[in-house]
């Protein structure tokens, strides 16, 4: 499958999805396809995302040093919570899920999923001030 | 009080920003000295993980995040990275929950896989005393979840763990010093 057939394929995967989706090539770490929900999760305008190094969506050191130790070849997935930062410099809570698909024996390709925690940290916040 | 020049410029600049948006003199990141900057972020670090109201206190993990991802324009960017690569992604004394859904203790940074620290893990099967140290390097299965307030433990896993308020630990040289005599050796 080349490149162009693959990432359309790709995009119809994620655009039903609900969850905040973006998919990375592993060779050149640029981002292959992102659903509507990601576009939205930081602001951005649909097909924004394409393209653009992931790198430049991690927001931080976390993210920084995974993608970092996958460009190293050391490791190939992360689950855990996170931040992302919003085109107008906001910052969102999120879970965040990293996982290599191998989609055939010739192609693999990162699996990025993001969850919005705000609600979640907001009622843990609130419990917490009530608590303490 | 006798105070060095060096300590008095520092006291003077250390609410100045790189950005040059600190303040007294809102002077720009090359006029403030070297450390006043360290004293800059460290002094903000601290403010995040101890607030006067303890209730918004952030975990170091989340205070770390939280000056990478918005304030890194205010900091020196060396001092910054630095200072990263010192205290880790998840700093020495955190609380984290597991991948596997365990709670444990961060006890030392791996420079070299920051998010692969060594941790004591509660394991109710073992004695306190007697509590494994995993080196998280060794398994590529098991990773950091998340960090946690120390009071967000359930209770067992506080009493094994007994995270401390402080806690001291040695770096890892984070940027080489320059040897004054080498420097000036022809």
């Amino acid at each position: 499958m080349n490149e162009p057939t693959l990432a359309l394929a790709l995009q119809r995967l994620i655009d039903g999805m609900l969850e905040a989706v973006w998919m990375v090539d592993p060779v050149g770490l640029r981002v292959l396809a992102a659903n509507h929900a990601a576009h939205v999760l930081l602001g951005e305008t649909d097909g924004a995302l394409v393209g653009r190094p992931v790198i430049e969506l991690a927001a931080t050191p976390e993210d920084m040093v995974f993608w970092e130790d996958v460009a190293a070849g050391l490791s190939d997935r992360i689950l855990s919570d996170s931040m992302v930062r919003r085109t107008d410099g906001s910052l969102v809570q999120v879970e965040r899920r990293v996982s290599l698909l191998r989609l055939d024996p010739g192609h693999s390709v990162f699996l990025v999923c993001l969850r919005d925690r705000t609600e979640q940290r907001r009622a843990e916040d609130e419990l917490e001030r009530l608590v303490s | 009080m006798k105070l060095s020049p060096q300590a008095t410029l520092v006291i003077a600049q250390h609410h100045e920003q790189a950005d040059g948006r600190g303040f007294p003199q809102r002077l720009s990141a090359e006029r403030i000295s070297a450390s006043a900057r360290i004293v800059s972020l460290v002094n903000r670090y601290d403010t995040l993980c101890n607030p006067l109201n303890p209730a918004k206190a952030l975990t170091p993990h989340e205070a770390l995040s939280l000056i990478f991802a918005q304030m890194k324009s205010r900091f020196d960017a060396l001092t910054l990275s630095a200072f990263i690569k010192m205290m880790g992604v998840y700093p020495p004394g955190s609380v984290v929950e597991l991948t596997d859904g365990r709670f444990a203790l961060v006890v030392s940074v791996n420079s070299a896989r920051p998010l692969k620290p060594r941790v004591v893990v509660h394991d109710p099967r073992v004695a306190p005393e007697d509590a494994l140290i995993v080196d998280l390097e060794t398994q590529p299965d098991l990773g950091v979840r998340r960090s946690l307030k120390p009071l967000q433990l359930p209770r067992a896993s506080l009493d094994y763990l007994s995270p401390r308020q402080r806690i001291s630990y040695f770096f890892e040289r984070a940027v080489e010093a320059v040897d004054d005599d080498e420097e000036a050796r022809p």
